[in-house]
């Protein structure tokens, strides 16, 4: 380091030399639109760049064989996905029923409560009566509501 | 193994292999921005030398 804090030459050169270690200098051929094409030399670690391209043929062929096991085996997976997917989907149709039991409850409630507010003459007590409870989505960002298959009729 | 479980085991041997590219991948283009990086601090260097000369020269 020179006396003003910055590195020396040697030093510049000296990382430039271990940055470059184990590196070959390979042309890059650049091609901008109608222009000649520019050729500037890139280091290049070829270790480096052969582990690459081996993780690269590993994978496609990772891919390739899960495209073959799932497509070999496709009616035996979805017959071993089905009783569960038939389980879920019977708990959604289970809670919706519950839902809608709830909000006929809740509205023949509502109902009883404002008649009788009214019959006792304290219409100012109506807005004591607890919100419909699934005002609440209102509130929540369209984003966050449960995804609907198929995409929500205005969409 | 069920059929599920080892369809798992696939799509995790998948993703692994995903992440060791994508590892491999940013490790190549670092050890790349590393030569850029000091190559051009040497450019800096000189230049900032020529300039200080000139300075001296009164240019």
């Amino acid at each position: 380091m020179a006396s003003d804090g910055r590195p020396t030459e040697e030093e510049l050169i000296a990382e430039l030399e271990a940055a470059r270690s184990g590196m070959v200098m390979r042309p890059l051929v650049k091609v901008f639109g109608e222009a000649p094409p520019e050729v500037e030399l890139r280091a290049t670690d070829p270790v480096a760049e052969a582990e690459l391209e081996g993780a690269r043929e590993a994978l496609e062929e990772r891919e390739r064989e899960l495209r073959e096991f799932a497509s070999a085996n496709l009616t035996a997976l979805v017959e071993e996905m089905k009783p569960r997917a038939r389980e879920g989907v019977e708990r959604m149709r289970a809670w919706l029923r519950l839902l809608q039991e709830s909000r006929g409850e809740y509205e023949q409630m509502r109902r009883e409560s404002t008649a009788l507010l009214n019959d006792a003459g304290r219409e100012d007590l109506l807005m004591s009566i607890p919100d419909h409870p699934l005002r609440a989505l209102a509130d929540v960002p369209r984003e966050l509501l449960l995804p609907i298959p198929g995409g929500a009729p205005d969409d | 193994m069920s059929q599920v479980a080892e369809l798992q085991r696939r799509r995790a041997v998948l993703a692994r292999q995903r992440e060791r590219v994508r590892e491999l991948d940013a490790a190549r283009a670092e050890a790349a921005r590393r030569v850029e990086r000091a190559e051009a601090a040497l450019v800096d260097f000189h230049r900032e030398r020529e300039r200080e000369a000139g300075e001296q020269r009164g240019e």
